[in-house]
């Protein structure tokens, strides 16, 4: 407390009084950690909004967070009294095409699930399509494959599927399905690649290749239901977790999110050389003040302190301002992109104001830009950005302690 | 005023080596001063004076020889416990009356007191009572290029003086100033000087000013005679 009252004593009066030319590098610093932090903040918080929608889009229309090979009563009496789980389903899939007249088909993932599996994911809600007037074979398709088809509701699509047999094995069939519905999840992956048959229970039954689907209610939980799972109603190589299904692609995102930290944070490598250049110009700016301190009775590690605070200030205040403007402005994306659009609309001729638009919906798949804000990455944010400032500041200290007092009182 | 000897110097000697000569400027100094005396030093440029002061001080160390202040073991210390030292038993003055150009007048006394005990409140008490005494009670809230060069070295002195130490180390402290501040300054350190009961060691250019304290020492050659 004691020092701390010093110090403050100190630093408030080498910065209030004079603006010197060093200070004002240090303001640039200042000013330039707020800046990356605030990019920073805004480029993770659209990153995170990205993967976290697409992850649960993938999750819950295709992987879902636990796959079983085989479905039976017992299996889906075990799940559907379980605490942890939302939803317990079961379907059959297969990679299959759309043959589509003069055009090349197109490739789909097939999906069989019945009606009520469909209203449980949300892939039609009740009262748009009455659930009693679809018919037993129909399908809903993604709105980008419908819109890819040209089809609509009551049009019918010719597929092409396997039939697995015992007796011939695997056999090909075109079936004609009518189109009950679209579904729009917002990604272009899904929505263009995605069909729905949905069939009874009883026809569901019947498939040869029918699996479990089950969604949780916190994804995260998925090693406690499976340690739940008795030894005897399923074998543990028929399980798969939407970890193991889709490794491979997550850890892509994460190294994507990781090498978008690293780039950022180089410009805090910049603004730590320049409090570095900064902090070693107010040192010679204050030779005369540090020796007198010295003569005085401060030591040279307090003087170091003093220099090394300065730094951390720097980082941990600048850095606290950044994500707090960030947080804001990721916040309010889709409304500031929104204000720029419409300032484009009004400042440029209408031909070219839509190949200038941010984002604008005839170039990119969206209806509006997804942000998330992470703790965790506030934390790693604010810390990186206060270690680099604090570590270049206390490398520029580092002189005082060779600064002799009696070379410089001596002589002015 | 009491005959404990408060600076005891013994065989003191200080060589500088640099890649061309090796150069001892002072020879084998000893000597010791009482409590509460006011003591001179005086000598021509580049006899040695002011590195016996930065010696006393704490600020360098010596080649050869023992240093001991108020008991204190100036000459092996660590440079923690000298500043500790400096900050509870030393003022000093120098010539180019050095003050803080960011800090007033009053929060340049107060800094000594506030890197001892850290009572800002307490701290500046006591520096407005020192400006009084030095007569810088209107002038307390300029700042050092508001004041003039006799105003700073009365700064200097209240400064040197705010922790009661035991020695006050000046270096020349009229060395800068005309004749008339000078006098003025001279008057006011013996007087404050005397009225702390400190222990004053000056080194000065100045035989007139010399002669007025009560030990008078001569350094010629880098050795310590006394007048």
């Amino acid at each position: 407390m004691k020092k701390a009252n010093l110090y403050s004593f100190i630093l408030s009066h080498w910065f209030s009084r004079k603006k010197s030319y060093s200070g004002k590098t240090l303001q640039t610093a200042f000013w330039s950690i707020v800046i990356g932090t605030m990019a920073l903040t805004v480029i993770l918080s659209v990153m995170n909004g990205f993967q976290l929608t697409f992850i649960n889009a993938i999750l819950h229309y295709d992987s879902y967070h636990i796959q079983i090979k085989g479905f039976n009563n017992e299996i889906f009496t075990f799940f559907k009294t379980n605490k942890y789980v939302q939803h317990v389903f079961a379907f059959s899939e297969q990679s299959t095409l759309i043959m589509i007249k003069n055009a090349p088909p197109v490739p789909v993932k097939l999906k069989y699930i019945t009606k009520d599996t469909a209203y449980e994911l949300g892939l039609y809600k009740n009262g748009q399509e009455d659930t009693s007037q679809i018919e037993n074979g129909s399908v809903i398709i993604g709105s980008e494959l419908a819109r890819k088809l040209n089809r609509s509701t009551s049009q019918n699509i010719l597929v092409l599927e396997f039939i697995i047999s015992e007796e011939d094995g695997i056999v090909p069939d075109i079936k004609t399905f009518t189109i009950a519905g679209s579904f729009t999840t917002g990604h272009l992956d899904i929505d263009e690649s995605f069909v729905f048959v949905l069939v009874n229970q009883e026809t569901l039954q019947n498939r040869k290749d029918l699996q479990t689907g089950i969604i949780l209610k916190n994804k995260y939980d998925f090693t406690t239901v499976i340690n739940a799972i008795p030894k005897n109603l399923i074998q543990p190589h028929d399980i798969a977790t939407w970890k193991d299904y889709n490794r491979s692609f997550f850890n892509a995102l994460q190294l994507e999110k990781n090498m978008m930290i690293l780039l950022v944070s180089i410009v805090y490598l910049v603004v730590a050389i320049n409090i570095y250049y900064g902090l070693r110009r107010i040192i010679v700016e204050k030779y005369n003040d540090i020796a007198l301190l010295k003569a005085v009775g401060l030591t040279g590690y307090d003087i170091q302190n003093i220099v090394t605070v300065i730094g951390a200030f720097l980082g941990v205040v600048g850095s606290i301002l950044g994500i707090s403007i960030g947080v804001i402005i990721s916040n309010n994306i889709n409304s500031i992109i929104h204000i720029i659009n419409v300032f484009i609309d009004s400042i440029s001729p209408k031909s070219a104001s839509e190949s200038l638009k941010i984002l604008s919906q005839n170039s990119f798949y969206l209806v509006s830009i997804p942000h998330a804000i992470l703790f965790s990455d506030l934390l790693i944010i604010t810390f990186i950005a206060s270690f680099f400032a604090t570590i270049s500041a206390w490398y520029a200290s580092r002189r005082i302690a060779y600064l002799r007092p009696q070379e410089v009182l001596r002589y002015e | 005023m009491n005959d404990t000897p408060v600076i005891t110097c013994s065989h003191v000697t200080k060589t500088f080596v640099t890649e061309a000569e090796q150069l001892t400027i002072l020879h084998d100094i000893s000597f010791e001063v009482p409590g509460g005396r006011t003591v001179s030093i005086t000598g021509p440029s580049g006899c040695g004076k002011s590195t016996l002061l930065s010696l006393l001080g704490g600020l360098d160390r010596p080649t050869h020889g023992t240093i001991f202040i108020d008991g204190f073991s100036v000459h092996d210390t660590s440079e923690t416990e000298l500043a500790r030292f400096r900050s509870e038993k030393l003022g000093f003055i120098f010539q180019f009356h050095f003050l803080l150009k960011d800090f007033s007048a009053l929060e340049n006394v107060m800094m000594p007191h506030l890197i001892l005990y850290g009572n800002r409140q307490q701290a500046r008490n006591v520096a407005r009572e020192l400006l009084g005494i030095v007569g810088l009670e209107n002038r307390m809230h300029h700042y050092p290029d508001q004041l003039s060069g006799g105003e700073r070295q009365r700064v200097a002195i209240a400064r040197a003086l705010i922790n009661k130490p035991k020695v006050v180390l000046a270096d020349e402290p009229t060395g800068n100033l005309d004749e008339n501040n000078a006098g003025i300054i001279e008057t006011i350190l013996l007087e404050t000087i005397r009225q702390f009961d400190t222990t004053l060691l000056l080194v000065t250019h100045d035989s007139d000013f010399a002669k007025k304290t009560d030990i008078q020492f001569r350094i010629h050659e880098g050795n310590l005679f006394t007048l």
